[in-house]
């Protein structure tokens, strides 16, 4: 008798720490999964800025070449670097093509400097300024999603998460890195008189 | 069987109890990565950002004190008969925040103040820099399908900037508050004139003519004898900005838009952090931005 209820104590602690131990697994899983789909979230509203510039450019462009016809080079730069944004995949790839595109529009505003007829463009400087704004947009949103994979990443880094994340199929999450030169937005400066 | 069950036993609870105090320990000292989205903004960056003294936050003191409560009248009416809220703010420098450029003081000021509210994410936030000569229109995303970037910058051109220039810094900003005003309770319905909402047109970019400078000529020529006759206001206008409006939120410019104006609970459950609390103040409603609107140089 003596012997069994020992035994059945025994089985009682195994049951009630198997239940603990399920319960607090699933709740380490429930807040691994929460993270990661933030993050998810972050990224798919740096997307949509993305689409967003990438939907404004055939506008800017139109404009452009009415007086720029002939800058032939950086209009194709443009177009081959947006689509090849458009094809981008992983979050690496879509930095990099990003920081392509970045550069193509920033060699467009340049060319623009020597036609002061679009600067005074009022249809030209709404545009400007909705680019800037995706611009600004575009930043704000990679803000948030690197902030969103930073404490992600923090998180199942650290013990315990660090040591369940693995099993519950949960890795790290990409950055979206690019470089110093990159990440000045273009600043548009028209002085209206 | 008694013998197995001994020889298992112990080692098995010990290692059941070095799991159990494991995880307590892991309960107790759940380390940074447990704790759930806050603010976007490092926390020293946030801890330097100034609090909202009211409507208008003239922490570098260039606007005049019956301006500036004139302006509170007008955004207390905003915020009490609307969903939307104004904020102006005038800094000495973004640079000595701690800042880069005056779009990224706009945006840490919104997500840290939280202007509009929760839900409609309904605000707008007028930030000048005096030092820097800059100034930002930072627009909440419930707001960017009246003020996309484009009018914004308009807005800063055509209301601010020339004051600005002149160092009439409270006269631009009474008029910039009376003009946003004026276009929140156009698109909302709501009169506020008598709060001294702009009955006027809002600035717009007219849509460029066809040709150069000739056409441009004769606009200009047409416009004077307009005015001259005192019907411009109403004849004139109506021309070029009926012909831009149905274009820009029919089917041209805006519309395309429309699809990105939607807000995923992301931003509401991290980064909308409303304000709460401050002498005198009750803070804005916790009003969420996505980073548009404008800035400029003056």
């Amino acid at each position: 008798m003596n012997a069994m209820t020992e035994q059945t104590k025994k089985i009682l602690i195994i049951l009630v720490v198997i239940l603990v131990v399920s319960g607090w697994m699933i709740s380490q899983r429930n807040r691994l999964i929460a993270a990661d789909e933030t993050v998810s979230a972050a990224w798919s509203e740096v997307d949509n800025q993305l689409q967003r510039r990438s939907d404004l450019i055939p506008n800017l462009v139109a404009t452009v070449q009415g007086v720029a016809g002939h800058e032939r080079e950086v209009f194709s730069d443009i177009a081959q670097a947006r689509a090849r944004l458009a094809g981008a995949s992983t979050v690496s790839e879509t930095a990099e093509h990003y920081q392509e595109l970045q550069g193509a529009l920033s060699r467009l505003l340049v060319v623009v400097e020597n036609y002061p007829q679009l600067q005074s463009n009022q249809s030209f400087i709404r545009l400007q300024d909705e680019l800037a704004g995706t611009e600004n947009r575009i930043a704000v949103a990679r803000n948030r999603y690197n902030e969103a994979v930073r404490r992600f990443n923090t998180q199942i880094r650290t013990f315990p998460a660090s040591m369940l994340a693995p099993r519950f199929g949960l890795g790290q999450r990409d950055y979206f890195e690019i470089s110093e030169s990159a990440r000045t937005v273009p600043q548009v400066n028209f002085q209206q008189n | 069987m008694n013998i197995g069950g001994r020889r298992v036993a112990p080692s098995l609870s010990a290692r059941l109890l070095g799991l159990l105090s494991w995880i307590l320990l892991s309960l107790v000292f759940p380390g940074g990565g447990f704790l759930p989205g806050g603010p976007v903004l490092g926390a020293q960056v946030r801890d330097s950002l100034p609090s909202p003294k009211g409507y208008v936050s003239d922490f570098a003191g260039v606007i005049p004190g019956d301006t500036a409560r004139q302006i509170e009248q007008i955004a207390r009416a905003v915020a009490d008969r609307t969903d939307a809220e104004i904020a102006l703010v005038t800094v000495k420098s973004f640079g000595d925040l701690g800042f880069a450029t005056v779009g990224d003081l706009g945006i840490a000021l919104a997500d840290a103040w939280g202007v509009g509210g929760a839900g409609s994410d309904r605000g707008v936030i007028l930030i000048l820099a005096v030092q820097e000569r800059q100034i930002r229109l930072e627009v909440g995303y419930g707001l960017e399908g009246i003020l996309p970037d484009g009018r914004a910058g308009a807005i800063i051109d055509q209301v601010l900037v020339p004051a600005f220039q002149r160092g009439r810094y409270g006269e631009g900003f009474l008029d910039a508050t009376r003009v946003l005003a004026g276009i929140i309770g156009q698109e909302t319905g709501v009169d506020l004139s008598d709060a001294g909402a702009s009955t006027a047109r809002p600035p717009e970019r007219a849509p460029a003519p066809a040709s150069g400078g000739n056409e441009a000529g004769q606009i200009l020529v047409l416009v004077l004898v307009f005015f001259l006759f005192g019907g411009g206001r109403f004849i004139f206008w109506p021309l070029v900005f009926g012909r831009f409006r149905r274009g820009f939120y029919g089917g041209g410019f805006g519309s395309q838009y429309r699809g990105y104006q939607h807000r995923s609970s992301f931003h509401g459950s991290s980064f909308g952090g409303g304000f709460r609390g401050g002498g005198g103040f009750g803070g804005f409603g916790g009003g969420g931005f996505g980073g548009g609107g404008a800035s400029r140089g003056f």
